[in-house]
Order: structure tokens, then sequence, then C-alpha cells
């Protein structure tokens, strides 16, 4: 064996198993590291929760705020269906349907300023064609369309205030209405491309809105968009998530000394229906309450005692399932009536017992309990809230609320009693629309 | 043990006290080897008491559960080791050249001398030491925990062992090397060396 073993066997057996006295410190130091580490567990998930509801948030405002897109693959404009223009084209020359609707010439005449230009070059840049199957007579109206293309510049350019003043042009020729329905009896008429031409442009100045014709075909896609969109719309309830925070005051049966406990939680409301909605989520709470006495408990670890008091610190982890139902919406804030039932998981509860007996000093004792009780909607909870909304995704709500306990709490079956006002910032996910209007002014805003 | 392990697998706080108290002093002694002082050492300690309670439900109980919870305590002193590494000097031995007079004031020369020494090597050459000579890893294995090469664990083993065997012989300890095994030997067998 040599040296270097030597040192190597000196050092593993002078220091191999010694007999170190056990240090009460270090287990106390060791058991707050562990009361600290469950502290922390209920936060972070609550971090969590809230970090991944915060990435959906984020995702459903970017996704919501797209408008609805109209799909035009390989769609043409309403005004190079030509044989519908055609079509409406006898409509206008019937007289029979030619649309006053303020709100429409007002946005029609908007859009005409708009893209007045736009709509000429793709009438001037696509051939007319037209679609299989029309009749010969509607094949000679092209060079009809051919002339009105060149007059449309004319009109879109005029404001619509003024066109209402252009005079009617009258011709000799000009034949009686023609029914729009009797698409037959359109194509025996027989007309001179002058007299064509001079009913077009009597019937352009009339309408105030040489594209009121393409208004008729886009409501009829407004229509389908809007069914589609109501439709779509209707199956998405309102989803509100809700980050809250409460003090509250929580007492047992006989309440010594008030200490106030807080309450953090996550909330998400589903709307079942205009009125109606339920609400769930996770509430963690720290309750803080005393009770006394001056019988003794059974309860009580150190025996008889004639006077006593309790002082309780309790981490619980609060899962309300409540109704809710909206007595007031108006424009800004709504007030609603809410009832359910909670559980309680109690996650740690600290009891600090002391007792006076005369003649004799107090005596304190302690009890720890980890996960050791749960109560399954042991306490009905009853609450009035009002929010205010701030904008159309984001409101704040206050809300007084109750506790009560259908069941024994806790260790020593204490009928805990809470009352708070609760704050919460309220986010909604699936932002109420009309789906309608929305599906309207999208579409809108594509032509 | 199994009922006492089954509590602390259900974060059952007595449960965790008992284990913690029945190991106190093996985990401790482990700690003390690979600390610089007992402070650190019993920082390490409540460290790697965490780790066990955190993961306690890992633990295969077909084997034997003091081996498991020392190779946590081991590696989390390894683990204080990696984390101070940049805080430390190479050679920390001036804090604990009054080696021999500290163990004549307390007058328990065998462990406290012994474990002065060790902790009065630099981090490297400690804990290379430690690994090697008393809890029986290899260079290899050394190179791999600690992310050094095989040639350095050995060259800091060398270096530690002859810094000790230079504090051994003004201590009078080297000479009496013979003898101390002896009485430890001795010690071992009358159940502990007490502090």
């Amino acid at each position: 064996m040599g040296t270097e073993n030597d040192i190597d066997r000196l050092f593993k057996d002078g220091l191999s198993d010694p007999e170190i006295p056990f240090n009460e410190g270090d287990w106390e130091k060791l058991s707050h590291r562990l009361d600290k580490k469950k502290s922390r567990i209920v936060p972070f998930w609550m971090f969590t929760a809230g970090g991944i509801a915060a990435a959906v948030l984020i995702f459903l405002f970017w996704f919501l705020s797209v408008p609805p897109t109209i799909k035009e693959k390989g769609a043409k404009p309403p005004v190079m269906a030509n044989a519908d223009t055609l079509s409406s084209d006898r409509e206008i020359r019937s007289g029979t349907d030619i649309t006053t609707n303020a709100d429409e010439d007002r946005s029609h005449a908007e859009l005409n300023f708009r893209k007045p230009n736009t709509e000429v070059a793709q009438l001037q840049a696509k051939p007319l064609q037209l679609a299989e199957g029309e009749s010969p007579a509607l094949r000679a109206e092209m060079p009809v369309l051919e002339e009105f293309r060149t007059l449309r510049p004319l009109t879109t350019d005029i404001p619509s205030s003024k066109r209402v003043e252009v005079p009617l042009l009258i011709s000799p020729f000009a034949t009686p209405p023609v029914k729009a329905s009797s698409r037959l009896a359109l194509t025996e008429t027989s007309e001179s491309d002058s007299a064509v031409l001079v009913r077009k442009a009597n019937a352009l100045a009339q309408s105030k809105d040489p594209l009121e014709k393409l208004g008729r075909k886009n409501k009829d896609i407004e229509r389908d968009v809007k069914k589609k969109m109501e439709g779509t719309l209707a199956k998405q309830n309102s989803l509100i998530l809700s980050a809250m925070a409460a003090p509250d005051i929580t007492y047992g049966q006989s309440n010594k000394d008030t200490k106030i406990s807080s309450n953090l939680g996550m909330l998400a409301t589903y709307a079942l229906g205009s009125k109606f909605s339920v609400t769930s989520g996770a509430i963690y709470a720290k309750k803080l309450y005393n009770s006394g006495g001056t019988t003794a408990q059974a309860a009580y670890p150190t025996g008889p005692a004639t006077e006593w008091d309790v002082y309780a610190d309790c981490r619980v982890l609060d899962i309300p399932v409540n109704v809710n139902y909206k007595l007031l919406n108006k424009k800004n804030l709504s007030v609603s009536v809410n009832t359910g039932l909670s559980s309680y998981f109690m996650l740690k509860e600290k009891y600090t017992y002391t007792s006076y007996q005369p003649g004799q000093a107090e005596q304190v004792s302690t009890q720890e309990f980890t996960n050791q009780n749960k109560h399954l909607f042991g306490i009905a909870n009853v609450s009035l809230s009002f929010d205010h909304k701030v904008s159309q995704s984001l409101s704040i709500g206050v809300q007084p609320f109750a506790k009560l306990p259908l069941t024994g709490i806790g260790n020593n079956d204490v009928s805990l009693k809470s009352a708070g006002v609760s704050f919460s910032i309220n986010i909604g996910l699936f932002p109420s629309k009309k789906p309608g209007k929305y599906a309207a002014t999208g579409f809108a805003r594509r032509l | 043990m199994q009922g006492i392990i089954n509590g602390c697998i259900r974060k059952d706080r007595s449960s965790q006290y008992l284990l913690y108290k029945e190991f106190y002093s093996y985990g401790m002694a482990i700690c003390r080897r690979y600390a610089l002082n007992d402070e650190d050492a019993a920082d390490i300690l409540s460290d790697g008491f965490m780790k066990v309670f955190t993961n306690i439900e890992k633990f295969d109980n077909t084997k034997p559960f003091k081996s498991w919870l020392g190779r946590i305590i081991t590696n989390t002193a390894i683990d204080h080791y990696r984390m101070n590494l940049k805080f430390s000097g190479h050679e920390d031995v001036d804090t604990h050249e009054n080696i021999g007079h500290m163990a004549a004031v307390y007058d328990q020369l065998a462990y406290k001398d012994l474990l002065a020494l060790v902790q009065g090597l630099s981090p490297a050459y400690r804990t290379v030491f430690n690994l090697y000579a008393i809890d029986g890893y290899s260079h290899e294995e050394i190179a791999e925990l600690l992310g050094i090469s095989v040639g350095t664990s050995k060259s800091n083993l060398f270096k530690a062992r002859q810094k000790l065997q230079e504090r051994l012989v003004p201590l009078g300890l080297k000479n009496q090397a013979d003898a101390t095994l002896n009485v430890n030997n001795a010690a071992n067998l009358n159940n502990r060396t007490r502090i």
C-alpha cells in the first residue's frame, strides 16, 4: 500500500459515518422551505393559467379583428357578370325596381366616388363575355353595353347630389317599359341602338347610381354572407375570462377578532343566452379567522378548557360553480345576481389553540394539516355583480359576495362564513357583434 | 422505513421529519466533506433533502434507500460546487491554517482534524478527492460529473493528496497515520466516532 493510498484510507475511515447530533434548527429551516414550496404551487399554477389565457386572448383578438373574407377565388366582380348585368339593365329599362333607399344611395354614392376608375378599368380591361346558352338577343345587346361603358365615367364623376337634376332624355324611339321578368319578351323587342342608348342614359340619370344594379347583385351576396355570418356567430357563445381579487372577512362560530382574508382567482363565464350564464374557475384563498368559547372542545388537543380560542390560518382552493342572471343590461353597465356552490379544498390548515384555565397559565398548542380536508359543494355562494364595460371586450366588475357553509369546514367542522367584495377585470373572448351589420360592412369594405 | 417513505410520498410532514432525523447524521457527514464549513454543509443538506422530498416517489424501493439518499446529497454537493466555482479561489487553505490549534481546542482530533483538512482544500481539489478517495467514483465518472477532463481529475487528486500530506506532517498526524487508522477502526467498531 503506497503513501497515497494510506492518505485515502486515513480520510475515508476517519470521515465515514460520524455521529452528528441532530439539529432541530436545521429541520425548522427545511420545514419552512417545504411550506414555502407548497405555497408557491398555486400562484405558479395561476400564473401559468394566466399566461395561457393571455396567449389565447391575444390570438382570439387577432383572429376576430380580421374581417371575414369572402372568397372571390375565380369570382368576377358583379359588373363583369354580363348576363346578370344585362338582366339588371332590363330592370332599369322596365323601371320597376329602381330602389331609392337613402342609405343604399349614400353607400353606393360613396362607392362610386371611391372606385369609379377601378370599375371602369375593369370594364375596359376585361372583354364582356356571354354565358353559355344566352339568347342571341342578349348577345345583340353587347354593343349597347359598349356604349354604356363609355358613358359610365361621366356619370360616376357626377356628385350624387347633382345627379338627380340631370334631365331625362326623351327619345321618340323609346318603347314602353317591359317587365323584367319577361325575358322572352325582352329578347323579342326590337330597338335601334340609338334608342337603347338614350334609354340607358335616362335610366342611369334617373337611378342616380349606375352601379345600383351591381348593388342589387351585391345585396344578394350580402344576404347570403349575412346568413352565414349569423349562423356562424350564433354558435359562438360569449366566453369571458376574469381575473379577480377579493378581500373578505371570514368568521367561524364565535368571532373574537377580525382579520382580512384574501382571495385571488381566475374565472371563466360562459353565456348560455342573453340573460343566463355560468361561471367557474379557481380561487386561491388565504382565510384567517378565529373563534372562541367557554366550553371544552373535543377537538381541542390539550384537554378541557374553561375558556379557549383558536386562530386559524387556512389556505384554501375554492372552486365555484355559479349561475348568473342578468338583471340589467345597459350600454356600459350590467347588473347580475349570481348564486351557486363552491367546493373547498383545504390545502393547509394551521390552528393555534389557546386555553385559559382559572389559576393556570394559558396553554398554547398548534395543529397543522396539509391536504387533509375537502368539502365538495359545501359552500353556497350569493353575490351581486356590477360590470362596467370599458370596451367591446373589456369590462371591470365589482361584486359584493357572501359565502355560506352548508357543511362544517376544515378539520374542526367550523361553520365558516365569508363576506367581502370582489374586484375583477373581465375580458370577452368572443365579443358580441351584430352579425348582419358586421357581415354587410365587411362585404362592402371589399367592393 | 417503508411506512415513513410512503408518508413522505403523501407529503406528510411528520413522516418527513422522521426521515430527516433518521438520515441527518449520514447526510450531514457527506455535506461537511464537500462544503467549506458547517454553514455551507447545512445549506447543502437542506437542498439535498428538498430534492429527496420532492422526488421521493421516484425512489425504487427494491434498492437501499440510504444509497439513493447519499447519491442525491452528493449530487447536490456537486451542484453547489459548480454554482460556487466562479466565486471560489483555487486555494482556500489559508482560512484553515490553525487546524492544529482548532483540533487542540475541541479535542476531537480524529474526525474534526480530518474534516478540517479536507475543508481546507480548494473546492476543485476537495471535490475530486471526496469523489475519488471517499465516495469511490472513478476518474471517468468524476470527469463527467464535473465537466473536466480525466487528466484534470487525476491531477487534482494528486495535488489534493499532496496538500493533505503537507498539512498532516506539521500536525504530526502523518506519522500517526497508522495509529489514527487503528483508532478510527476501533471507533467504528465501537459504534461511531463522537464529535
